[in-house]
Formats: C-alpha cells, sequence, structure tokens
C-alpha cells in the first residue's frame, strides 16, 4: 500500500505531565460529532462513557526498601504515552475489518472508518494493539481518531497550519501532527518504540516517540480505569 | 474491558495473531464522518475562573443559542516568552459537559426539610430577594453585624459581577464579619511574613536559567499549575532550558512535576520537612562551613542565627529608642538561638544536634542522601530552593515551613543571580479593576478556618486563643456567635472545609446558624446546607473582565469576556441578583450607583485601560470595551527575572519585620508564643521564635494514634478538579479515577490490588474508594486527591462509626484542629487506617 502523504503524529513523553488535556479536548470534539443536535439543556451532554479516543496511559515501575532506620531505597520512575490513532503504514485494523469499512485513505494516508459498511464487530478493536478503534455503542458503529481531518489547514507555503485538536491543546507542548516527511525533519526518527508501547514491526505506526528519560523496561500500565 | 491489557508487551502476540483478512485500503474519499457546520457557529470568549492560579481563555462555539464545542487560545505563533498561547487545561476543555450538567441550580429554592438533607421547593426572585433582605435586617438587629459572615469561596473569580456583589449588600446592611487568611497558604503567609517576605515572593522561574542547583520540597507546578501558560509550563520550559542544573524533589508523592524531569527524587514522611532541612542545616554549620562562607551574609542580613546576634540586637532596639522596639526586647532570648539549636548546644544541649542519622529515621530519608543533598547545597554557585505549600497544610505548617525556608539563607547566596528565598516563585500579571464590596464597618476578623466554631462559641472567641483580629486587645471577645452565613461560589461550606462530618453537625442544628445562603450554579454537597439558594450563570453565561489569576505562570494577561449564550433556565448573574435584592433592601441606589451591567464594564475597562502595568498588553487596549470582547486576550511576557529579596539584599530597602532584616528569630513568633494561650494537650500546639521541627498530633512520630492509624494520609491537587470544581464532570471523572494512592507494600499486607475498593477511616469519619496500588508514594503514606463530593451513605456505618461516605471526601477524616499561629487547616495531618471494602 503506498501513499502520497502520510500523515501522523509525534509525542515528546519527556514533556508529558499526564494531565488528560488532549483526551478531553479529543472527546468535547468527537462527543460533539457523534452526537450532534442532542437536547443539551434537558439531559446534559452524553457521557459517551468508556470511549476515549485519545488515550493517556501511565507506565510506572520500581522497587523499594526499607534501611535499618526506617529510612527509604527506590528506584521509582514513571512515564506518560498519549496515543489516539497512529495511522500505521500497515494497519491491521483494516485487515481485520470483515467488510472493508476500516480503510486507509490513499491521499493522506489517514485511516478511517465508513461507517456505512461497519457492522460494529469489534474485529478492528481486538486486532489494534494501540486501543485506538473505540465502539460508540449507541449507534453500534465502530469510530477513531480521524486525524480531525476536518480542521487541518495549509498555509500558501503549504505548512500545516491548523492541526488536529489534541496537539492544540497540549499545555506542555508535547504532541505534533504533520507529514511524517515533516515530522522526520524537526524531530528525526525518534526513539525506539519501547514499553508500554507495542513493537513498531508490528504495524508500521506513523508516530515519533521522544523517550521519556526515565523510562525503562520492568514497570506496568497502572491507570486503566483512566484509559 | 478487553482492550485496556493492550498496550502490554502481552498484547503484541494477540494483534499479530489477528492480522488476518484482505487489504481494504481505499481511494474513496466519500466516506467520511459527519462534518461539523462549522459556517453557522458563532464564537465567543469566556475564561475559566476556578482557583487554581490561572484564568485561562476559552474560545466558546455556539450555534442557534447552544453551546457547541471548547476551544482555547491559538491565537499567536506560540513562541515561549514572546507570545506563547494561553492553553486551557483539561478542566476548561470540559466546560460544554459542565455548563449543561443535570445538577445546574436552575432557579432560587427555598429549603423545605430539615437542613442537609437537600430538599428543596422552586420560589420566585422576587421572594427570594425578599427573604434575603429581611433576614439580613432581623439577623442584624437581633445580634449584630459581626453575627454575618461571608465565607471562604473560590468557585468563580470573576472581575466585575464576582462575589463583592455580596460584600456590597451586606456593606448597605451595616457590614458583616470578615475572615483572614485562606485554605492554600495560611500557615506559609504567616512564616513567611514572619520571616521578612511574601510566601510568592520566590524568585522568578526565569531566574533559573543563572542556577545550578534546583531543590523543590513538595513543589508540584505540574499538577498545581496545568494552564499552558502556567508556572508548570514556565517550570518545564526553564528546566529544559538549562541541561546543567541539577533537580532535587523531596515529596512523599513521585509528582508529574517529576516523571522524568527530575535528576533525584527523595521520597519523604508527610510533616518531616522540617527535620530534613535541619539536618541539612547541621551539616552546613557542623562542618565549619557557614562560618567560612556565609558568617557575614547571616550577620549582615539575618538576625538570630546565634547568640551574638540577638544579643546585639537587643543593644540595637534598646539604643533605638523606638517605643515599639523597647516592647519586643522582653521576648528576645539569646540563648534561644538557631546555631545552638541546630548543633544541640548552650540550652539545647540536652536535646542533641539535629543530624543526618536523628532526621533520617524521622523524614525516610537516608542519612547518606540528607548528607549528599548538603554537599549539593554547599557546593552550588546558585542554588535555588523552593519550598511548595503541602508543607504549610499541616498541623505546625509554621513552623515547617520557616525551617526549609533557612536554607537559603545559610548559603549566604540571597539575592545573587539564580538563587531564591525559599518561597513559591515569582510570576507575572496583568491588572483588571474590580467591583467594590463598599466599606465594611466591622473591624473584627477570624481565621477562615474558625468559622464553623465560631457558630458554636464565637461569643468568647478572643485574639489570645482563637486568633481573633481587630479587637482592642487580646481578651476582648467576638462577643457574638454567627448567625448568618452567605457561602458565595464556596464549597467549603462543607466539602473543602476539615471535619465534614463534624461541621455538618454544627450545620444541621438550625438553632446555631439561623440563615444560611448559597450562591452558586451547581447542586455542590455545601449547597445542600442551604436554606436558600441562589442560581448563578456559569462563565459561559457571563459578560465580564478579568486578568491571568494570581499564580498563573510569567505571562500576564487579560480576558474580555462575552456571554456566549443566555443565561440558561432561570439563572441571574450575582450582580443583577444582588441588585435584586438591594431593591428589596431599599438601598437600590446605592448599590448600582445609577448604573447597569454594561455602565459598570465600560466603567472598570477604562480604569483597567488607563492603569499602566497594562501597558505592554499586546494587542494594546482597544477604546472600548466592545471592540476589547472582541479580540478577546492581551499578554504580555516580562522576560527580566525576578530575584527575591532584590530591593532588600542589593537595594538596602529594610523588610517589613520589626527589626527590618530577616528574622531566623522572629520577634513577632516570640511575642505570640509567649503571649497567646495554647492548649497542652494539642500535641505540637506551639509557637517558637526559631523554627523547630515539631512532633504532631497524628504526625509520623505520634505513637498515640499509630497504632490504630498505621499510615499517614496526605491530599493532593488532582489533575481532574481544581479543588472541589469540575467534580461532577463525568469526562474528568473518567479521565482522571479518584482513587487512594497505596505503596505495594501496604497494599499487599491488606490484600488490596489495583481497583478494589476500600475503607479509609481516621477517627472522625469513612470514606469508599479504589485503591490504585502505585510505587509513586511512600511506604506507610497514603495520598487521596482532595475534593472529590462529600455523599454519606446513612445506610452504612463505616469502622470510625460514621455514615460512610461514598462520595470519598478527603474531608470526612481530616480533624478541624486550628494550627498555632495562623488558625490555619491542618488537612495533611493524618492518620488514617485502610482495609478491602
Amino acid at each position: 500500500m503506498t501513499t502520497n502523504t502520510q500523515y501522523g503524529f509525534y509525542f515528546d513523553s519527556s514533556k508529558c505531565t499526564g494531565c488528560k488535556t488532549c483526551h478531553v479536548a479529543c472527546k468535547d470534539r468527537m462527543v460533539g460529532l457523534e452526537r450532534p443536535g442532542e437536547d443539551v439543556a434537558a439531559n446534559g451532554v452524553s457521557d459517551m462513557k468508556g470511549v476515549i479516543w485519545r488515550r493517556v496511559y501511565e507506565y510506572t515501575g520500581g522497587f523499594w526498601s526499607q534501611n535499618a532506620d526506617g529510612s527509604f531505597e527506590q528506584d521509582v520512575f514513571a512515564c506518560y504515552s498519549s496515543i489516539g490513532c497512529n495511522h500505521c503504514a500497515n494497519p491491521v485494523c483494516v485487515k481485520a475489518c470483515p467488510t472493508g469499512a476500516m480503510h486507509k485513505r490513499r491521499q493522506d494516508g489517514l485511516v478511517l472508518v465508513a461507517e456505512e459498511l461497519c457492522i460494529g464487530c469489534e474485529s478492528c478493536a481486538r486486532a489494534c494493539p494501540y486501543d485506538a478503534p473505540q465502539l460508540d455503542k449507541g449507534r453500534k458503529v465502530m469510530t477513531k481518531c480521524d486525524g480531525c481531518q476536518d480542521r487541518l489547514q495549509t498555509n500558501e507555503a503549504g505548512e500545516l497550519i491548523r492541526k488536529p485538536i489534541c496537539v492544540e491543546s497540549c499545555p506542555l507542548r508535547a504532541l505534533d501532527f504533520d507529514t511524517m516527511e515533516n515530522l522526520e525533519r524537526r524531530y528525526g526518527k525518534g526513539d525506539a518504540h519501547i514499553a508500554p508501547l507495542p513493537s513498531q514491526s508490528i504495524t508500521a505506526p506513523s508516530l515519533i516517540i521522544k523517550a521519556n528519560p526515565k523510562s525503562r523496561g520492568g514497570g506496568q500500565v497502572v491507570n486503566g480505569a483512566e484509559v | 474491558m478487553e482492550r485496556r491489557s493492550f498496550l502490554k508487551m502481552s498484547a503484541a502476540l494477540g494483534c499479530a495473531a489477528s492480522v488476518t483478512g484482505c487489504d481494504s485500503s481505499s481511494s474513496d474519499t466519500n466516506v467520511t464522518p459527519p462534518e461539523p457546520p462549522l459556517a453557522a457557529e458563532q464564537q465567543s470568549w469566556s475564561s475559566c475562573l476556578v482557583n487554581c492560579g490561572s484564568n485561562c481563555p476559552i474560545k466558546v462555539f455556539s450555534r442557534d443559542g447552544v453551546i457547541t464545542r471548547i476551544e482555547t487560545d491559538h491565537e499567536t505563533t506560540d513562541e515561549y516568552g514572546v507570545n506563547h498561547q494561553i492553553r486551557a487545561c483539561a478542566r476548561g476543555r470540559s466546560l460544554r459537559q459542565r455548563t449543561y450538567s443535570p445538577d445546574r441550580i436552575k432557579a432560587p429554592m427555598k429549603r423545605v426539610g430539615k437542613r442537609g438533607e437537600g430538599k428543596f421547593v422552586p420560589i420566585s426572585w422576587d421572594e427570594a430577594a425578599s427573604l434575603v433582605a429581611s433576614e439580613l435586617k432581623r439577623i442584624a438587629a437581633s445580634y449584630g453585624n459581626k453575627s454575618i459572615l461571608k465565607h471562604y469561596g473560590t468557585g468563580a473569580y470573576y472581575g466585575f459581577s464576582s462575589s463583592a456583589c455580596f460584600d456590597r449588600i451586606l456593606n448597605l446592611n451595616g457590614g458583616f464579619l470578615k475572615i483572614y487568611g485562606n485554605y492554600s497558604w495560611a500557615q506559609q503567609n504567616e512564616a513567611a511574613a514572619a520571616t521578612g517576605f511574601s510566601s510568592t515572593s520566590g524568585s522568578s522561574l526565569t531566574a533559573l536559567k543563572d542556577s545550578d542547583l534546583f531543590l523543590g520540597i513538595g513543589y508540584n507546578p505540574s499538577e498545581m499549575r496545568q494552564s499552558g501558560s502556567g508556572e508548570g509550563y514556565d517550570f518545564l520550559m526553564a528546566i529544559s532550558g538549562n541541561p546543567s542544573l541539577e533537580v532535587i524533589m523531596v515529596d512523599p508523592r513521585y509528582t508529574d512535576s517529576m516523571a522524568g524531569k527530575e535528576d533525584q527524587w527523595l521520597p519523604i514522611r508527610p510533616g518531616t520537612d522540617a527535620a530534613f532541612a535541619e539536618a541539612i542545616a547541621y551539616q552546613m554549620i557542623s562542618s565549619g562551613w557557614v562560618e567560612a562562607n556565609s558568617r557575614a551574609f547571616l550577620d549582615k542580613y539575618c538576625v538570630g542565627y546565634d547568640q551574638a546576634s540577638l544579643e546585639r540586637l537587643i543593644e540595637e532596639f534598646r539604643a533605638s529608642g523606638d517605643a515599639k522596639k523597647l516592647a519586643l526586647i522582653p521576648y528576645i532570648d539569646p540563648t534561644e538561638n538557631y546555631r545552638d539549636y541546630i548543633l544541640g548546644e548552650g540550652k539545647f544541649v540536652a536535646e542533641g544536634g539535629k543530624t543526618p542519622a536523628w532526621a533520617a529515621a524521622i523524614c525516610g530519608i537516608a542519612e547518606d542522601k540528607i548528607k549528599q543533598v548538603a554537599d549539593k547545597v554547599m557546593a552550588a554557585r546558585a542554588p535555588y530552593i523552593v519550598t511548595g505549600a503541602g508543607v504549610n497544610r499541616h498541623a505546625n505548617g509554621e513552623q515547617a515551613m520557616r525551617a526549609c525556608y533557612m536554607l537559603s539563607f545559610l548559603t549566604g547566596k540571597v539575592g545573587k543571580p539564580g538563587v531564591s528565598n525559599g518561597a513559591l516563585p515569582s510570576q507575572g500579571s496583568l491588572s483588571r479593576a474590580g467591583m467594590s464590596g463598599l466599606a465594611n464597618p466591622v473591624k473584627e476578623t477570624i481565621s477562615f478556618f474558625t468559622w464553623a466554631e465560631a457558630i458554636v462559641r464565637g461569643e468568647e472567641m478572643t485574639a489570645r486563643k482563637d486568633g481573633l483580629r481587630g479587637t482592642p486587645d487580646l481578651d476582648t471577645p467576638l462577643g457574638t456567635n454567627i448567625k448568618a452565613v452567605f457561602a458565595i461560589n464556596s464549597n467549603a461550606l462543607i466539602n473543602q472545609h476539615s471535619d465534614c462530618n463534624g461541621t455538618a453537625a454544627i450545620l444541621e442544628d438550625e438553632s446555631k446558624c439561623e440563615f444560611i445562603v448559597v450562591c452558586d450554579c451547581w447542586m455542590t454537597p455545601s449547597a445542600r446546607y442551604a436554606d436558600l439558594l441562589l442560581p448563578d450563570t456559569s462563565w459561559l453565561e457571563s459578560n465580564d473582565l478579568v486578568n491571568d489569576s494570581y499564580a498563573s505562570g510569567i505571562m500576564g494577561y487579560l480576558v474580555a469576556m462575552k456571554a456566549a449564550i443566555k443565561p440558561l433556565w432561570d439563572c441571574k448573574s450575582m450582580y443583577d441578583m444582588c441588585g435584586l435584592i438591594a431593591d428589596k433592601m431599599g438601598v437600590g441606589a446605592a448599590y448600582s450607583e445609577g448604573k447597569d451591567e454594561a455602565g459598570w464594564l465600560s466603567e472598570l475597562y477604562g480604569k483597567t485601560r488607563s492603569n499602566a502595568a497594562n501597558a505592554s498588553a499586546i494587542p494594546p487596549l482597544p477604546a472600548t470595551y466592545e471592540e476589547a470582547q472582541k479580540i478577546g486576550v492581551f499578554r504580555a511576557f516580562d522576560a527580566t527575572p525576578k530575584l527575591a529579596l532584590d530591593s532588600y539584599i542589593n537595594g538596602g530597602k529594610a523588610l517589613s519585620t520589626p527589626s527590618g532584616k530577616v528574622e531566623i528569630y522572629s520577634l513577632l513568633m516570640a511575642q505570640k508564643g509567649k503571649d497567646w494561650v495554647f492548649n497542652p494537650d494539642i500535641k505540637g500546639d506551639d509557637i517558637s521564635a526559631i523554627p523547630k521541627y515539631q512532633r504532631t498530633w497524628e504526625g509520623y512520630e505520634d505513637d498515640e494514634t499509630s497504632a490504630e492509624y498505621p499510615l499517614q494520609l496526605i491530599g493532593f491537587h488532582t489533575k481532574g478538579r481544581t479543588h472541589s470544581s469540575y467534580h461532577n464532570v463525568p469526562w474528568l471523572r473518567e479521565a482522571t479515577e479518584d482513587a487512594v494512592w497505596m505503596n505495594p507494600v501496604d497494599a499487599n499486607s491488606r490484600g488490596l490490588a489495583n481497583g478494589d475498593k476500600a475503607l479509609v477511616w481516621s477517627s472522625r469519619g469513612t470514606i469508599e474508594v479504589p485503591v490504585r496500588v502505585t510505587p509513586r508514594i511512600a511506604p506507610g503514606v497514603a495520598a487521596l486527591g482532595q475534593g472529590a463530593w462529600y455523599k454519606p451513605d446513612v445506610s452504612r456505618t463505616g469502622p470510625s462509626g460514621h455514615a460512610v461516605d461514598v462520595g470519598g471526601c478527603i474531608n470526612s477524616l481530616t480533624r478541624y484542629q486550628p494550627s498555632p499561629f495562623a488558625k490555619g487547616n491542618p488537612q495533611h495531618t493524618n492518620r488514617v487506617q485502610i482495609s478491602k471494602a
């Protein structure tokens, strides 16, 4: 599969504080799109509980011991990974989809759902190692990060000046979005994807990571209730 | 749930196995989700006005009078230190759900059940305004204006339609009882003032470019100040901009201000910061380093380091002929000096020195690590030491803060580039003119924290026993109990005050406090205790003029807010509702001064525009408020580092302490320590002239409570709320789980696993919350995000003998015990037990 342009994300784990602004900014946009015209004054804005299009995983590890005088020794670390959809070059969700609803758009490499074809079987969700496909249980269709395709704007020089809402929301400027070519020019190829992220060899994600300097193996994702 | 097991290495195999099916790559562009009809949307500027320290701009999109989505400041090219964007955090981004929350108070309501039951009926605005007017008149006539309290409340930092509108009607009624201090900084404000500065007068974070060592004690800007132009962002930019800076963080939690940004985390037991600081001081003094390097600084700029310093002070005061100074001489005891105390010499010989070995066993930081930190502090060319407010919210937070402040002065480098004084960093601000509350004839003020006690025994409260201020002498009592409470944008009526169950019992007795007014947008736990509920408009329904608030980072800004939608339901702005009340009181003209909302905004904007402090705003403030509302955001960044105590050390301007110098030996503390009355049954209820580590009630060393309650419990500022604001937003509850943090050691020994429901109890109450098992908290310590909403389930009694608070409010566990000097809140001093629910 080849595309002319491949959009992707950049994430700097050394800056991320796990504040969830990207998660909530995305949710405000997506709930508005998924539930347009709901009577918010009468019923409030839909929770869409459990449907989280951009998730922030907290990966934590380290051990403690105590000295004879009760003082501590430890080697604790923690770091965050903010993940929406990586619009992978080898999207296993697309391969897993029995109807062709999940597809990769040729002109920009975004992985999108053709909702009229989706039967809500969740094969894509089971295949994706990043939890990107999120089932809208109300409408029984799969939904996911669409790269904020409606927001993207370029200037006359061809530079992307409006980016996905998660990128523009980030208080620490830990996220970026652009063509992979531009991202590589800006950040290089980045660091290897280590825990908790799966190996890049599975899906060839369009995601450049700057690793957290304290990150290492042996930890675990401790915030299951938040992702 | 199965997807939550992804992002673990084990998940990779499973998905590789499921890579089957055909390649359904598509060039079909006609399959996009529904496009939002952007053209029909309108945009206006609002601002998030909670008490996190920042008032981030909010860009509100609406269509046909309904809010459709929220964005934030994206108006500049976002160059840090030049024009960076003031990006709202997760809370601001959730405002659509918060604004339309089903628990909005939609109409004025009068209580019909027992107080606290939460039973109300809607009434007209006319009836509500008449009720306030008649009750104000009755209560002032029966008990005096001192019996009417305006409570602490920080839920909405408006500039114009603020709670000052209530001040106006209360003052037009003859005045009211005011409070001093606040739930955030009570002890540190007194500790810093006693030492010679303000608790927020530290060097700005831009000064870190010149520093080589950063020592943060309980300093956590990444969680406290989340704004995208806030202190957390400044902190990140400052430390990442200076790669040679070594960052050491001391905290019971491995906070998000660390998470890879630190060189070293030193976990410490809550309430033992003073012991840690004293051991560093011991190393600095006992090694001869202070004598060789900073003795001259201490002699010149400080008083109380050693006996000779205090003897000189007595001589100087005697020679001054100044009556105030002469009166303080009896409070100066040269044997009570800092050096002797730290080294265990002179009158302190029996106590022994405050050695690293002594401190390690108390604070949990190993002896060798304390020595290493001391070595680094001594070796640093420009040490930047800062103590966060978590240290101050303890049983004797005043002494803990002062003990930590001492370290900067012992280095002898305060006033030099890159060095600070231990206080929180100075920040930038633009200035907005605000509504006047008018003059208050009542002179007495009580500590914010003692209000519920003053409902019970205000009559007898005095300066000597209770920190009452504004009385002619130490023993003249307030003379009345509090009979009316106005809680305006305040959840401190129950939720944010210590000891929810105890406070509830006071409030439920309708014979004590006779009239409680709550003005808010949402049905908070405090609102349930109202006799009268007044529904405020939310920010997104308001026209107002606000600035950046009080701890918003170095970028200063103004936001000219314009209502995105009309007031929802029967809500009214505070200005309008107080206008109705003023009319019923017969003081409408004095209240409004002949102006309507537009008139006030125009006047306040005019004053703001002509304020020289705002001359640097970009873009410049236009002629009219209406034009300003179209632009929305005005900003200014002052990149010049501000140095702590610069005007004193480098400018020769005397400090406001009695000696005019940095007081290691505080004359005010010496005086109050002698003159005030303390309770010998309350461990650590003491004020000493020099800072001293205190063994307090329910502290780490309190063996009276440690068997029954083996864990120390601290609160922290969760990223999913600001205090209790935003608790009722489901999106945020999902994004940031409320769970009690426990070290694996403590969780395992109780059979608790991640996500298990647990009961947490103290002698004051029981809560039920999930457990987060994490190595990010020290053993023996539990931590819980403060601000969850108190929700006692009366059908269940917890181990403490109280109804189980299934809302998980930490203040169901905290103790009401005012601190010795500030009479402030000790909400991080708690001992608890935890078991599986």
